[in-house]
């Protein structure tokens, strides 16, 4: 089954800005562009941080009222240091959270949720920038026709991996629906089918029932609360 | 000189879902239009909440993930929850994070800040969307020309706090940052001038080379903070 990664989905048409480049130029470029973030590069075109509009919007919040609290917590500070900034290298951040190109989309997103941010640059092994995925690129990965999402089941799912008889499982997709209906010999293959066609890119969710002959769970080895039925 | 509001900055034409919207319309939408969020609206066209990229990628995260496990905190199964959610109702995050018209940019830059969101829908006072503004938008602030930020500085800081020191006063903007330099009459004089630069719109960073003839600073005693912030 095709693993999507962050090559397939990812800009390779990136700009970047340098440490030296001046506030407004970033403004400019992110407007301009319509992005959201813009990797930081040095001479050797290697990733040293990204400004985001939220690393610019630091100015814009404190408006002037750039004078230290007598109580001021570490990331105050940091806002503080930004909103005074002049150039990206002020107010980026760094270092920056990047990604190989061969990252799965599925890490890619997690890695996004842990770290709490929006884009990643995507470099080389030698840390050179190579693209940018953001979040909305992941996104795409699920606007995939429902006849594509069908023969991924049956291709991928039923026959290469689980050696699943034609005819002996139906499949239908309606938006990224999809209802199973039919009959396995063992109990793993049925539960397996199900599991394995909610991880199809593009799947929202799997209903229907697929029943079996044969409980092998005992003789496997059951694993407790293995879910059956509706995904 | 005046403070600009999200009025100033935000896109009038706003697009909505109800909260029956079904997942697949979601991404087609944001994609489609290069959104990150989309607000949710009741019967009676009243933000209910707001559906954001954030939202919708639980469902990629999860799809890999297979089983859940065996022992589960409550932020995660609340985010699982939402990986297997099919509506805009299931997938908003709700109360919503709003800004009023006439919000300033500062207040909404810090609630954007607060809340950890990259948009505000921006509602009338019965709570219907009339634009959004998102944190691109309030950048735009930044891409005033020179000469208009020095008009402000001029009409807006020098003349009125100044006043007879403004005339000595020169002024050079130059990508946003304000070059002060003269002389005035009282430390408390170029204070002022500096800190209300500051907070001209637009204005990235403010040089002050401006001298003083007398400093007053002993009359009124250290640390006192003297006039406006």
């Amino acid at each position: 089954m095709k693993l999507w990664r962050v090559d397939n989905v990812m800009t390779t048409d990136v700009v970047s800005v340098r440490e030296d480049t001046p506030y407004r130029d970033v403004v400019n470029l992110l407007i301009g562009r319509r992005v959201s973030a813009v990797p930081v590069v040095d001479r050797f075109g290697y990733v040293v941080g990204v400004v985001s509009e939220a690393d610019l919007l630091h100015k814009v919040e404190a408006s002037g009222d750039a004078k230290p609290r007598t109580f001021e917590s570490r990331r105050r500070r940091a806002e503080r240091v930004k909103a005074g900034g002049r150039t990206a290298g002020d107010v980026m951040t760094s270092p920056a959270v990047c990604v190989l190109p061969s990252l799965a989309v599925a890490a890619a997103a997690r890695r996004m949720h842990q770290e709490g941010v929006k884009r990643l640059p995507v470099e080389d092994d030698l840390g050179r920038l190579v693209g940018i995925v953001t979040r909305s690129d992941l996104l795409k990965v699920h606007l995939r026709s429902d006849a594509a999402i069908r023969r991924d089941v049956t291709e991928e799912v039923f026959r290469q991996i689980l050696a699943i008889e034609p005819g002996q499982v139906s499949v239908e997709s309606t938006d990224g629906v999809v209802t199973l209906a039919g009959r396995t010999h063992f109990r793993s293959t049925a539960d397996q089918t199900l599991q394995l066609t909610r991880q199809v890119p593009g799947v929202v969710a799997v209903a229907g029932e697929v029943s079996y002959d044969v409980d092998d769970r005992l003789a496997v080895g059951s694993e407790t609360g293995v879910p059956f039925g509706v995904a | 000189m005046r403070t600009w509001h999200v009025d100033d900055v935000m896109t009038t034409e706003v697009v909505t879902v109800a909260p029956t919207a079904s997942y697949r319309e979601l991404v087609d939408l944001l994609v489609d239009h290069r959104f990150s969020a989309v607000p949710v609206v009741d019967d009676l066209r009243r933000v209910i909440g707001v559906v954001s990229e954030a939202d919708l990628l639980r469902k990629i995260e999860y799809a890999a993930a297979g089983q859940p496990p065996l022992f589960e905190g409550r932020r995660r199964r609340g985010e699982r929850v939402k990986a297997s959610a099919r509506t805009a109702a299931e997938l908003m995050s709700s109360p919503p994070v709003l800004a009023l018209v006439g919000t300033p940019l500062v207040v909404a830059a810090r609630r954007m800040d607060t809340a950890g969101v990259k948009r505000l829908p921006v509602v009338d006072d019965l709570g219907r969307p009339v634009g959004i503004v998102s944190r691109g938008d309030l950048l735009k602030v930044h891409q005033r020309p020179d000469d208009e930020i020095l008009a402000d500085v001029r009409s807006g800081v020098l003349l009125p706090f100044l006043i007879e020191d403004a005339e000595t006063v020169h002024v050079e903007v130059a990508g946003g940052v304000v070059t002060l330099t003269g002389r005035v009459g009282r430390w408390s004089a170029r204070d002022i001038a500096d800190r209300m630069t500051q907070q001209v719109p637009g204005v990235v960073d403010v040089v002050d080379k401006l001298e003083f003839d007398h400093d007053d600073r002993e009359v009124l005693g250290a640390g006192v903070a003297f006039g406006m912030v």
